[in-house]
């Protein structure tokens, strides 16, 4: 019995270890260059918006990801009455940091200026489970937190058929399950959200107003149009044309893709191709 | 009755129903007929051939023509007329086709045929000269104007074109808009012979390279020529295109007709030297419910590019026009750590979206920021007039009066044909030693703030804490993680199923280990010490009972052996061991001087070598 915890004990320690291990290897931490930021910031206390987004832009093109600039150029937007970027650059740094109750409000007050309906909530269950994960976890924090409880579920597993038959050993069944349970909804929406994000990147419209075609090609108008700031999802892309579908498949058609920008940018449609 | 009253009856009934049927052969019209417009002609120059098909009241088919030798079809229209006769409407329908020929000679234009109710008519041949021209392509000739048929007026009746004009079906002129008054004077002489007329020119056949061309296109037409009219541009290859084009209408009398006139103007800014043609520009009429449409299209345009003299100056970007430069910042006065804002401004007239913009030194004292650039453009009499306004964020890193200097702008006049230089003045910078950044909102006043008024919450002043600033998942390290557990869970129950089963084995693992306890006896013993012999014998006794998984102590020599060959141990072998055990066991009884222990030592330990190969 004694022998049995002890390698039990040695496992976890070997495993856990190799897992925290593994995570600090992974983890980056770029330099910010916070001077910049207070330059910008300056200028658009000062009311200068337009200057303060291109010092914001260009810290983002040098690589600085950061919930904080995206939110600040989000703002920067807004003030110059750019809706579409100001709620393409929210949605970024919501992304980046799903809690933060200032994006979420300014996000929010942009979504009521926009003319544009606002989209209803999935009815399907997996989706649901998938936007609830967004709105509460970055898809670093989901990714981890699968991998941890994948970790967990080995170690249990391990620790289930060492342990004699007993109180134990029931315990252990019980955690095996439970954990295997929150696996597979945190493996759930973690795959829906990749496979949305590869798929079905989201993108929001930053020209004032554009046509939705019913092909690729400016003879095929109908009588839809979007305005700045609408929330679509991109199907596919031909050209110079993008294929773009409203959230729950409401409508769909295309437009020109100079007139979007997806959220995402690790999708296939990064703003640099435009 | 008499036979001769019968034949009289009968000749004079053939007699009057034959007087009755020439009206009627002589009001036949003739069903297809083909003409020409002349019977010589240059290759120079276009030819028109009309067929005309009467069908009476039925609707006319399309006729079919001759394979055309010698001819191109450059265009095509209808038209139709219609009579009233005693009652009686009669359709003639009119297939212009405007030909060309492409060689010199003696051509003829075979029969054209048609079918009009189940009955084939054909017209006869036309022979037409052709010589040879000087090359000089003249304008084709426009075929019959679409638009309404001329309907001739009965006596008693309305006029049909005054019935049709009161339900709006006349004659629409096809312009909206103001028309400018047209100057005949400057009208080409072409239009005296052709009611529809398409021409282009550009303002400039020898530009620089970069400098502004106007390509002009001008449609002539009837006044009352009606269906939707479509412009196709050229390609211009070899040009930068301004995405806006001007169209002005013009409306006026030539040749006591009423026309209308197009001018569209495109302009163009080349981007290769030398010899750049612009293909011919197109007007397709779409026609109407009485005619059928056509294209009409103008010459090929050639234009000489020029290089630009040589001597360019170092900063010069391409710039060919006449411009200024002025620039400005919005602070005089700043701290260490204020942004400025610098603010460039180039005015003037030409390739002002083309060029690439200026660039200027920042002295280390600066911390630039990338530029951004608007333009601001009109056109004005076919030349594009704006600004072009650049932006630049500056942040003073030291105090003092700091400078910035002077920023030069070159450019081509092509005018003067020279290149110039704009410069702007310097400007000085005040700069305080102490920048501090302004104080962060609280989040009490935030909240606030969005409680109360829902206005926009304000920026934050610090970056958030990213522990993992880029994206885990496109990291492959982050997926091999995902085998660790599956690898350790392998690795676990492979060694624990192992040492079952060597555990499970105890034989096996006494095996194993025979030679080695074997040897390690064998180096404890002494072969000068007394009880060498005897010693020797038991540890070869206690390595087969290891190897053999069996007590062998008690066994005498023969079965021993018989063990041992039932093992696969060769006779050699077998004898070796009854060796050692004989001199073991009378080792036991008496010392033994004729056998040297050194050897004896080596021979143990290769014999238990050679059958732990075998066993």
């Amino acid at each position: 019995m004694k022998h049995n915890l002890l390698t039990i004990t040695l496992i976890g320690i070997l495993l856990f270890g190799s897992l925290v291990a593994g995570i600090y290897s992974l983890a980056s931490s770029d330099s910010f260059d916070a001077e910049a930021m207070e330059v910008a910031n300056q200028l658009y206390s000062t009311g200068s918006y337009a200057e303060a987004g291109q010092v914001y832009e260009q810290l983002l093109s040098q690589g600085m990801a950061n919930s904080s600039l995206y939110y600040n150029l989000g703002n920067a937007y807004y003030a110059q009455g750019d809706l579409g970027r100001a709620i393409l650059n929210y949605q970024r740094a919501s992304r980046l940091n799903p809690r933060d109750p200032q994006i979420r409000e300014n996000l929010a007050l942009a979504r009521t200026q926009s003319v544009n309906e606002a989209a209803v909530a999935s009815s399907n269950p997996i989706q649901s489970l998938a936007d609830f994960s967004s709105s509460w976890f970055t898809l670093n924090e989901t990714a981890l937190l699968t991998l941890g409880l994948w970790f967990l579920l080995g170690f249990l597993f391990i620790a289930f058929r060492r342990i004699q038959p007993g109180k134990m050993r029931s315990f252990t069944q019980y955690g095996l399950i439970l954990t295997a349970l929150i696996f597979l909804m945190m493996g759930i929406s973690l795959g829906t959200r990749l496979y949305t994000e590869q798929i079905r990147p989201e993108a929001v419209i930053i020209a004032d107003q554009v046509t939705i075609n019913s092909s690729p090609g400016d003879e095929f108008t109908t009588d839809f149009s979007l305005s700045s700031g609408a929330e679509v999802e991109v199907l596919d892309v031909q050209g110079s044309w993008a294929h773009l579908a409203l959230p729950n498949d409401i409508l769909d058609g295309w437009i020109p893709l100079s007139t979007m920008e997806t959220v995402s940018q690790m999708g296939s449609f990064d703003k640099t191709i435009f | 009755m008499n036979r001769k009253p019968k034949i009289y009856i009968t000749v004079l009934s053939t007699i009057f129903l034959s007087l009755l049927s020439i009206p009627v052969y002589a009001q036949a019209p003739t069903v297809i007929t083909a003409e020409v417009d002349r019977s010589t002609l240059t290759t120079d120059e276009y030819l028109i051939l009309s067929v005309t098909i009467n069908t009476g009241s039925a609707a006319a088919s399309e006729p079919r023509l001759p394979a055309l030798d010698g001819f191109d079809i450059v265009a095509t229209s209808t038209s139709t007329q219609l009579s009233i006769i005693n009652g009686v409407v009669n359709s003639e329908k009119v297939f212009h086709y405007t030909l060309h020929p492409s060689a010199a000679g003696e051509m003829t234009i075979g029969p054209i045929l048609t079918d009009q109710n189940g009955q084939a008519y054909q017209t006869a041949p036309i022979k037409v000269s052709v010589s040879q021209g000087t090359g000089q392509r003249q304008s084709p000739p426009q075929p019959a104007a679409p638009g309404f048929p001329s309907l001739p007026s009965i006596a008693g009746f309305p006029s049909l074109s005054g019935l049709l004009q009161s339900f709006g079906l006349d004659n629409q002129p096809d312009i909206q808009g103001p028309v400018e008054p047209l100057d005949s004077a400057k009208l080409p002489s072409e239009l005296r012979e052709n009611e529809y007329l398409v021409e282009a020119e550009v303002d400039n056949a020898s530009p620089y390279l970069g400098e502004q061309v106007v390509y002009t296109f001008r449609y002539y037409r009837p006044a009352s020529a009606t269906g939707r009219s479509i412009y196709e541009p050229p390609e211009f290859s070899g040009f930068w295109v301004h995405p806006e084009t001007s169209e002005t209408q013009f409306g006026g009398q030539f040749a006591g007709r009423k026309i209308h006139m197009t001018e569209i103007q495109t302009i163009l800014t080349p981007t290769i030297l030398g010899e750049v043609e612009i293909d011919p520009a197109k007007i397709t009429s779409e026609g109407d419910i009485f005619s059928r449409g056509f294209t009409i299209q103008t010459r090929s345009e050639s234009i000489s590019v020029q290089p630009l003299p040589e001597g360019a100056p170092q900063d010069f970007s391409g710039a060919v026009g006449n411009f200024n430069i002025a620039a400005q910042v919005d602070l005089e006065q700043a701290k260490v750590n204020d942004a400025v804002t610098l603010t460039v401004t180039i005015s003037g007239e030409g390739n002002l979206e083309t060029f690439t913009d200026p660039q200027w030194e920042v002295r280390p004292q600066w911390r630039a920021f990338d530029s951004q650039a608007s333009t601001d453009i009109q056109v004005e009499a076919g030349t594009i007039i704006g600004t072009r306004t650049i932006k630049q964020v500056l942040v003073p890193t030291t105090d003092g009066e700091l400078t910035l200097p002077s920023i030069e702008f070159s450019y081509f006049d092509p005018q003067a044909g020279t290149y110039q230089t704009a410069r702007t003045e310097p400007f000085s910078i005040f700069v305080e030693p102490d920048g501090q950044a302004p104080a962060p909102v609280s989040i009490e006043e935030q909240h606030s703030q969005a409680g109360t008024t829902g206005s926009l919450l304000p920026i934050k002043n610090t970056p958030d804490t990213d522990f993992f600033p880029s994206s885990l998942i496109n990291k492959p390290g982050f997926w091999l993680l995902w085998l660790l557990p599956v690898v350790l869970i392998f690795s676990h129950f492979s060694w624990q199923k192992r040492r079952e089963n060597i555990l499970d084995n105890q034989g096996t693992r006494r095996g194993r280990k025979a030679a080695k306890k074997a040897y390690q006896a064998l180096k404890k013993k002494n072969p000068e010490s007394g009880g060498y012999f005897n010693a020797v014998g038991h540890i070869l006794i206690d390595y087969l009972s290891d190897k053999l998984d069996r007590s062998v102590s008690g066994l005498t020599q023969a079965e021993i052996s018989g063990l041992l060959l039932a093992h696969g141990v060769d006779h050699d072998l077998v004898k070796q061991v009854r060796t050692c055990k004989t001199i073991s066991e009378m080792a036991q009884y008496a010392p033994i001087h004729d056998v040297n222990t050194g050897q004896f030592h080596q021979e143990i330990k290769s014999l238990i070598a050679e059958l732990d190969k075998v066993l």
